[in-house]
């Protein structure tokens, strides 16, 4: 079990109350397709994914970014047992959908510079370290089952 | 030879033309040293970096920072040949400071989060596209002359 300071609960929750879910979730993923676009092999059933444009116009894109910041919610909200929360869609990610694990990361540094560009300096260096702790762990929790 | 678009081009240049990077540079540095520190340890000489303020304070890494970038901002007017461009970067830090390539990544991270913080909205999927290929086409080129034959003609 991931151990958490009261200083680092306090910030995981300051940065996480900063994030607006219907604005920055619809970045996330359109975000990880562009920069990383080997990840569309996972989107199949998301229409037309392989333009930039297309990707940015892309309802399912958007709406799937939330339902990624919406199971983040959970983690924020049960950090003292983030593996305990995701077993569930750990096994869906390995089982049904079979992610290479390495991709949680890529989506993981998407999420932080969409953070980063809505939070600006307010994202210093130790409340990124502090980010990087949480999500980390939330990485750590989808691969468990892998 | 890596293909450049003229939205790559156009896009990386817009880049640099818009950052500051007096700021930009120590700001990665210190951001680097702060969220990875097990990187401090190549920064032995570097005087106090103790915790994050003192990173924050510290000259050497602001001084240090700056240089990065200075060198990042000459490779984008070698975009067309950075592999040559980074050769003698990539033999020293290969040769002399033995750094672990993986760390590459981590500083150009760390670079990214700066650049995404102080262009805000401006930094769109597309452009962070184009600076994350920048960023691992110098990333490859600094890791070019690890491992090369160079240490097997000390055997």
């Amino acid at each position: 079990m991931v151990k958490w300071t009261e200083e680092e609960r306090e910030t995981i929750r300051s940065v996480w109350e900063k994030v607006d879910i219907d604005e920055v979730g619809s970045q996330i993923i359109a975000r990880t397709l562009i920069v990383y676009p080997w990840t569309e092999r996972y989107f199949g059933r998301f229409g037309d994914i392989f333009t930039t444009t297309a990707i940015l116009n892309n309802a399912k894109v958007a709406a799937h970014g939330k339902v990624v910041l919406n199971a983040l919610d959970l983690a924020v909200k049960n950090m003292d047992d983030i593996k305990g929360t995701y077993s569930a869609l750990s096994r869906l990610h390995y089982d049904k959908l079979k992610v290479d694990p390495d991709n949680f990361k890529l989506m993981a540094d998407c999420i932080t510079i969409s953070i980063a560009c809505k939070l600006k300096a307010a994202l210093s260096p130790p409340v990124h370290m502090i980010w990087h702790k949480f999500l980390y762990a939330v990485v750590e929790a989808l691969n468990s089952v892998f | 030879m890596v293909k450049w678009s003229d939205f790559e081009r156009s896009t990386i240049q817009d880049i640099f033309a818009k950052i500051d990077k007096n700021v930009v540079g120590p700001a990665a540095l210190t951001r680097c040293l702060t969220v990875y520190p097990w990187t401090q340890r190549y920064f032995g000489g570097f005087g106090n970096l103790y915790n994050a303020d003192a990173i924050a304070a510290n000259p050497k890494v602001a001084a240090h920072g700056k240089v990065v970038l200075n060198s990042l901002e000459n490779g984008v007017k070698n975009l067309d040949d950075l592999k040559n461009f980074y050769k003698d970067l990539s033999v020293l830090h290969s040769e002399k400071l033995q750094v672990d390539p993986d760390n590459f990544k981590l500083l150009t991270d760390c670079i990214t989060v700066v650049v995404a913080g102080q262009l805000g909205k401006a930094f769109t999927p597309e452009v962070h596209a184009a600076f994350s290929k920048f960023l691992a086409v110098v990333v490859a080129s600094l890791r070019k002359f690890f491992n090369s034959t160079n240490w097997l003609n000390c055997c």
